[in-house]
């Protein structure tokens, strides 16, 4: 290893803290909130058609679906959930079938969130194509549920809604 | 020799305009030509008969009279408008100061007005205004075959987007293999212990 590349490698070992101190204090990255997607098997055909892994809905949340005529079905599953935090210039990336990437929602602030309400950015991707992009304001106790694709005798129901915290459903 | 006439020459004929040698001469010319000679004779029937119709001009009555009043009116209107003698101004000294006072008063209460108008309240006041406006919801569906329906469901207590036309997911992808894996075991997974996102994640 010749000289010139030594100072180099050093120069840049010395700055490998400023640039991670940088970047762990980008304002942009600090999270103002979270966005949980959850995704459900709703048909009215045999719930098993999901898998034996698939969780059924607690009758609450089945009442809640069951008062939109478009979403009535017999049986809902949960297949899967990921949340992510939403970050004040960032955009994030939910992945419900992590680690496939066959759904997954992008999501980025649109606006000043708070505790009961984000403006956001979103865009759902279904096997690696962007199916919808849209603007949305979810608040807490209202979030956007989108009636997607056939799957296995029933439609996939996407669930997108403010969080608490990452990693924690609402 | 070319004796046939020309067109003014034979309408000036036809009403009878012409005399002395310019007469010969399309008398001359018409006497071999009966046709024109007849028209000549309907032309001056017919002015003939316009004489005996149409009454001829006549003077209006008292007409000196008419004139007269005119004439007297129009005297009479000039000798009123008539442009008084100018005044000769007093030269009074008061005038020589309240003029150029009044004038540097005027430019005060001008520039006073200005600045009051500048410093007041703007027009809009936008204290109440609310925070965001409310924008509906309009999903974007680039695929053409896809048709996005959106809608509020109070019932749902949620905002719905229906998506038709959107291809369905092959029954044999297993969704179910990840997706209901707790956190727990997602973390013993060292596959799925790092964020996989297949974009990047700064926009």
């Amino acid at each position: 290893m010749n000289t010139s590349r030594r100072i180099l490698l050093l120069t840049l070992l010395a700055l490998a803290p400023a640039l991670r101190a940088n970047e762990e204090t980008d304002p942009g990255r600090a999270p103002i909130g979270a966005v949980a997607v959850i995704v459900y098997h709703a048909t009215d055909g045999d719930p098993k058609a999901a898998g034996a892994r698939a969780v059924a809905v607690d009758e609450a949340t089945a009442k809640r679906f069951r008062r939109e005529k478009r979403l009535q079905f017999r049986h809902y599953r949960r297949l899967g959930a990921d949340t992510q935090p939403l970050l004040r210039s960032y955009e994030s990336w939910a992945e419900p079938f992590k680690p496939s990437h066959e759904l997954l929602v992008r999501f980025e602030a649109q606006g000043r969130s708070t505790a009961d309400s984000a403006s956001l950015d979103l865009e759902l991707w279904l096997s690696g194509k962007k199916t919808i992009k849209t603007y949305s304001v979810i608040e807490r106790d209202r979030p956007l549920l989108v009636l997607g694709p056939e799957w296995r005798g029933g439609r996939l129901m996407i669930e997108v809604a403010m969080a608490t915290q990452p990693g924690k459903d609402p | 020799m070319n004796t046939t006439p020309d067109e003014l020459t034979l309408a000036r004929w036809l009403d009878d305009d012409l005399d002395g040698a310019e007469l010969e001469a399309m008398e001359a010319w018409a006497a071999k030509h009966p046709e024109q000679l007849a028209a000549r004779e309907e032309s001056r029937r017919w002015r003939g008969w316009i004489t005996t119709a149409v009454p001829a001009e006549t003077e209006p009555p008292y007409a000196e009279f008419f004139n007269h009043r005119i004439a007297r009116a129009i005297r009479a209107n000039s000798t009123s408008n008539a442009t008084p003698a100018l005044a000769t101004p007093a030269r009074t000294p008061w005038r020589h100061f309240f003029i150029p006072l009044t004038a540097c008063a005027g430019m005060v209460i001008a520039f006073l007005l200005g600045t009051r108008i500048q410093s007041g309240h703007p027009e809009i006041d936008v204290a109440g205004a609310p925070r965001a406006i409310p924008v509906d919801l309009l999903p974007y569906t680039p695929d053409l075959d896809v048709e996005a329906e959106y809608f509020k469901s109070p019932g749902a207590a949620a905002m719905v987007i229906v998506l038709n036309g959107v291809g369905a997911i092959p029954d044999s992808l297993e969704l179910i293999q990840t997706a209901s894996v707790s956190q727990e075991e997602d973390e013993e997974r060292p596959m799925a212990s790092a964020p996989q996102n297949p974009q990047s994640s700064g926009s």
